[in-house]
């Protein structure tokens, strides 16, 4: 049963049976999407309910030669890391697609391009071979590129290719970084298990080296500082969905990345160069609020906020610590839940004002009831109010930090970036849905179907972590207490 | 005849079959007198069947020892074999793409595609050369051809403009070049690329003679294959060439390279210790840069694709100079891949320039709804043009890099993986142009079946070997594993010598 080659590749197939579909079948272009994206959200929670989370060993493995001259081998394998984010990505991706079923301009392309990005996302996730990881990481920013430069916004050929160069550059030292470990190891391998095995066998230096080639490839995606000026302008110019996933899923590779790579196969890299790492996050947490608290359109503020939020999930993952990585990888879910949900209402409300100037609104609350109320609740989810499931992985992240002595006061440093995330989400209310209403919006309609569909499963599943956060920290501690051994190894 | 004539005939056969067929095209331009669309079809299935021919009759290798022959001046090994079926494909797909060439209208071209098989026949020979004097001959044979060809179009300026730019850097190389190798002459007192392997002794000993001696020949191949600095010549001969003949040049000169660098360079001279890698690295570093970054200003998608070409020619040179077997076959996959993207990509651009009557930039707005077949292949072969998964192109940079990095030019890995982004900067120009921009007219792009042919041939190798290379990689690696000089040196003993000068 070829369960995880199933999941990655289903979007595909649906895909390309989309562009075979006749142009004027429009109709049965969206259904096809959405069958095979459900398809894949389908398969993903069957692999959710028959994951093992009580082992650190790797689970589904699929493992075929591929390469033979290169030892490339098609391995791919779930464990407690990858597997929220997999479900994470097929339920984003899901309800993407639902809310993009307004589009009409060039809808075959669009969904075609989304599913193949859907494809790239997932393999990311499951690749086990250093060689399948990266070209599955490549797959995903063909398809984004044309997303964000096609159907994004005013500015969007000059954001997708800057999105584009970005990410491109960091992954050219990530690819260098992943030869220098395929020629250090004898015999030569790409082979994640088989590395993990031998990286006591790695000099320091070339350690060093090593990571911060993967690094780079990866800081760009999560986006860390000073890596991130492609984030904002992606964001804004990118359609709703696009956003969605950008900010959901695609951030969550680079953490992904550092922890499932970086951190076991250079152990003694990881902790040499934690401490830098953490710096990196706290000025993450903090400028990016910063930055977030300066913007008036409210597309641009998410997105820096992003980049605060990506920030409390670096600091988890630089704590080296148990606590610290389950905070991690449990913000990045909920990162990817309340942003995503966040991106959606911003689209929402875009899609019928044609502005996001957050001076533009006023007293929204009373004519948009059910709007006001899905928007002020993901804004208390994502500024961490507790009984919301950020409030559960922002505090992990800073307990993990603060239990390391030498962290102590940049965990206190970042603690005012969780008090601007409070000021500018509340001022983002205030201005928009209090005050005065702004007749200019007599006409405005509260939300249809479509955008309930794609938003109410995300307002569920904040109040659900946000109770029962063990329903993603149970099935995930045992893999990463397995790297913090290999982390305490050296 | 002895033995050992009726070797050498037997793998001389295809080159004498190519040059038979190339006289009888000749033959048929002057005996036609009308451009009618009967002569045009003939000369393109005689040229075919001649392609066709010659690659039948290729000595099949598969990676056996390799085989001296003509005297010693030819050798016949993996490298030989592997460069003979690359020159012949070239011919093949811009034989398919002249085929219905707007730019050709009422030409007969049969004398056209005799010049292409009698280039083809350059390059096999320089594939085989074992002998610096044979290398200068068929690096004649070559270009003679190829500057005729690029100034086909005798009625349009820029044409004649490209080909006068084309010989005369041509001409001055090829004295270069003379020059060079009468010192090499003088010191090792032969020509031949075996004894002066043996003779490196003398080089060394005769350091300041023997470096201007390299420095000379490394220019003129320099000028050849177009290595920045000496690239001049490159864009203003591919935008007056016939766009089938750019993409002629855009191979061509490249396989004559990858032969000389392989054989003379690090076979032969490499071991001489006079720094020649260590120039040659550096050289490549330029050539991709330069190539590169100048790129990023053209709007003329035939001007973009040359200077695309030069770099090309940097990375293929990262196999080039790591000097190891691995190195040898990831500059034949690279090669071969290189091949098809690049010729896929200029088949896109024949097609074009038919419909549009110009390859600039602005004819191909908004192609990706006007054609969305052919703009989807296009952006198939610039993607892997720029190295981006899941292509073939990907593979073979990911081969080019490995081997350089296990030879130890990391450095020379981090350049052309710098360098690999800024290309992404021109490809994505055109990716722009056809799926960002509105289209001019919305009248359909045409494909004529020749077109389709070269465009679904070009497009399911560049996709197939991305996703299963496999095959391809052993089979380079095979060819590469006996392509040095000096592992030929006792096979020739068992060649008699005969009427040595």
């Amino acid at each position: 049963m070829h369960v995880l080659s199933l999941i990655t590749f289903l979007p595909l197939v649906g895909g390309i049976l989309i562009l075979l579909t006749p142009n004027e079948q429009k109709f049965a272009v969206r259904v096809l999407a959405a069958v095979s994206s459900g398809a894949a959200l389908i398969a993903s929670i069957w692999l959710w309910l028959n994951f093992n989370g009580t082992t650190a060993d790797l689970q589904f493995v699929e493992k075929f030669s591929w390469i033979p001259a290169f030892n490339v081998h098609y391995f791919m394998g779930v464990d407690g890391l990858s597997l929220p984010l997999i479900v994470l990505t097929t339920l984003l991706t899901f309800l993407s697609v639902i809310a993009s079923f307004h589009i009409e301009l060039r809808i075959k392309e669009y969904f075609f391009f989304f599913l193949l990005l859907e494809t790239g996302m997932l393999g990311v996730f499951v690749a086990l071979d250093l060689f399948l990881f990266y070209v599955f990481w490549e797959l995903t920013l063909v398809p984004m590129y044309f997303l964000i430069g096609i159907w994004g916004g005013p500015k969007k050929e000059y954001a997708a290719i800057k999105f584009f160069l970005f990410t491109l550059f960091g992954s050219m030292f990530m690819l260098v970084a992943i030869l220098a470990l395929y020629f250090a190891t004898q015999p030569h391998t790409f082979d994640f298990t088989e590395l993990l095995a031998r990286n006591a066998s790695l000099t320091k230096s070339l350690q060093l080296w090593i990571f911060l080639g993967l690094y780079v490839g990866f800081a760009v995606k999560i986006p860390a500082f000073p890596f991130h000026t492609w984030l904002p302008l992606a964001h804004v110019e990118a359609p709703t969905a696009v956003s969605v996933i950008l900010a959901g899923v695609l951030l969550k590779m680079g953490i992904y990345g550092l922890m499932r790579f970086s951190l076991g196969l250079l152990p003694a890299a990881a902790q040499q160069l934690a401490y830098a790492m953490a710096v990196i996050a706290v000025i993450n947490i903090v400028y990016g609020a910063l930055c977030s608290l300066a913007q008036t359109d409210i597309k641009r503020m998410i997105a820096y906020s992003s980049i605060n939020h990506m920030g409390y999930a670096m600091l988890g993952m630089a704590s080296l610590s148990l606590i610290g990585f389950n905070g991690a990888v449990l913000q990045m879910v909920n990162h990817g839940i309340i942003t995503g949900s966040l991106f959606l209402l911003v689209g929402v409300l875009y899609d019928r004002a044609h502005t996001r100037d957050i001076n533009a609104f006023g007293g929204l609350g009373s004519k948009l009831p059910i709007y006001a109320g899905f928007m002020t609740f993901a804004c208390f989810a994502s500024l961490g109010l507790p009984l919301l499931s950020g409030f559960v992985s922002e505090f992990l992240c800073f307990l993990g930090a603060f239990q390391v002595p030498q962290y102590r006061y940049l965990t206190g440093i970042s603690f005012i970036g969780v008090l601007i995330t409070a000021a500018f989400f509340l001022i983002l209310i205030k201005k928009v849905f209090l005050g005065p209403f702004n007749t200019k919006w007599e006409n405005l309609k509260d939300m249809d179907t479509r955008e309930l569909i794609a938003t109410i499963p995300l307002l569920v599943l904040m109040v659900v972590l946000g109770i029962f956060p063990s329903l993603v920290l149970q099935p995930m501690n045992a893999s990463l207490s397995h790297i913090v051994e290999i982390l305490k190894l050296p | 005849m002895t033995p050992n004539q009726i070797q050498s005939l037997r793998l001389l056969l295809p080159m004498i079959t190519l040059s038979a067929v190339a006289f009888i095209l000749f033959g048929v331009d002057a005996a036609a007198h009308e451009a009618t669309t009967a002569v045009r079809k003939a000369g393109l299935w005689i040229t075919l069947l001649g392609v066709a021919a010659g690659a039948y009759l290729l000595t099949p290798q598969n990676g056996d020892a390799p085989v001296v022959f003509g005297r010693q001046m030819l050798v016949w090994d993996g490298l030989s074999f592997f460069l003979s079926w690359v020159a012949l494909l070239t011919v093949f797909f811009v034989a398919l793409l002249s085929e219905h060439d707007k730019e050709f209208d009422g030409m007969r071209l049969s004398a056209y595609f005799g010049l292409l098989l009698l280039s083809a026949v350059g390059l096999i020979l320089i594939a085989s050369a074992n002998d610096f004097l044979v290398i200068f001959i068929s690096i004649e044979l070559i270009s003679v051809p190829s500057f005729i060809l690029t100034g086909y179009l005798r009625h349009q300026e820029r044409s004649s403009e490209g080909a006068i730019k084309f010989f005369l850097i041509g001409a001055f190389s090829s004295a270069m070049l003379a020059y060079g190798l009468s010192i090499v002459y003088g010191i090792a007192g032969t020509t031949s690329l075996m004894k002066i392997h043996d003779a490196i002794p003398a080089f060394q000993a005769n350091a300041p003679l023997a470096l201007l001696a390299v420095i000379f020949i490394i220019v003129s191949f320099g000028f050849k294959i177009a290595l920045v600095p000496f690239h001049m010549w490159v864009p203003d001969a591919f935008e007056g060439a016939p766009v089938p003949i750019a993409a002629f040049l855009s191979v061509a000169p490249k396989i004559a390279g990858v032969a000389i660098t392989l054989r003379v360079f690090t076979l032969v001279l490499g071991a001489s210790t006079l720094g020649i890698l260590q120039v040659l690295a550096v050289l490549a570093a330029i050539t991709m840069t330069v190539g590169n970054i100048i790129g990023l200003q053209q709007t003329n998608v035939v001007r973009l694709l040359a200077y695309s070409s030069i770099a090309h020619m940097g990375y293929i040179f990262l196999g080039l100079i790591a000097g190891t077997s691995a190195g040898a076959s990831s500059v034949y996959f690279y090669g071969w891949i290189y091949l098809f993207m690049n010729l896929g990509a200029f088949a896109v651009v024949v097609c074009i320039s038919n419909a549009m009557g110009s390859s600039e930039l602005s004819s191909y707005r908004g192609l990706g709804k006007r054609a969305p077949l052919l703009s989807g292949l296009l952006v198939l072969f610039l993607l892997s043009l720029a190295g981006i998964p899941p292509t073939a192109g990907f593979v073979a940079k990911f081969y080019v890099f490995s081997a350089a990095y296990d030879a130890g030019w990391v450095w020379l890995v981090i350049v052309a993986a710098i360098n690999s982004v800024i290309s992404v900067g021109y490809y994505f120009k055109i990716l722009h142009a056809m799926y960002f921009q509105a289209p001019a007219t919305d009248s359909p792009v045409e494909l004529d079946l020749s077109a389709r042919l070269a465009l679904w041939l070009a497009s399911g190798v560049t996709l197939l070997v991305g996703i299963y290379p496999q095959y391809m990689m052993a089979r380079t690696q095979m060819l590469a594993s006996t392509p040095a000089v000096q592992q030929a040196a006792p096979v020739s003993v068992t060649t008699t010598p005969q009427g040595q000068p």
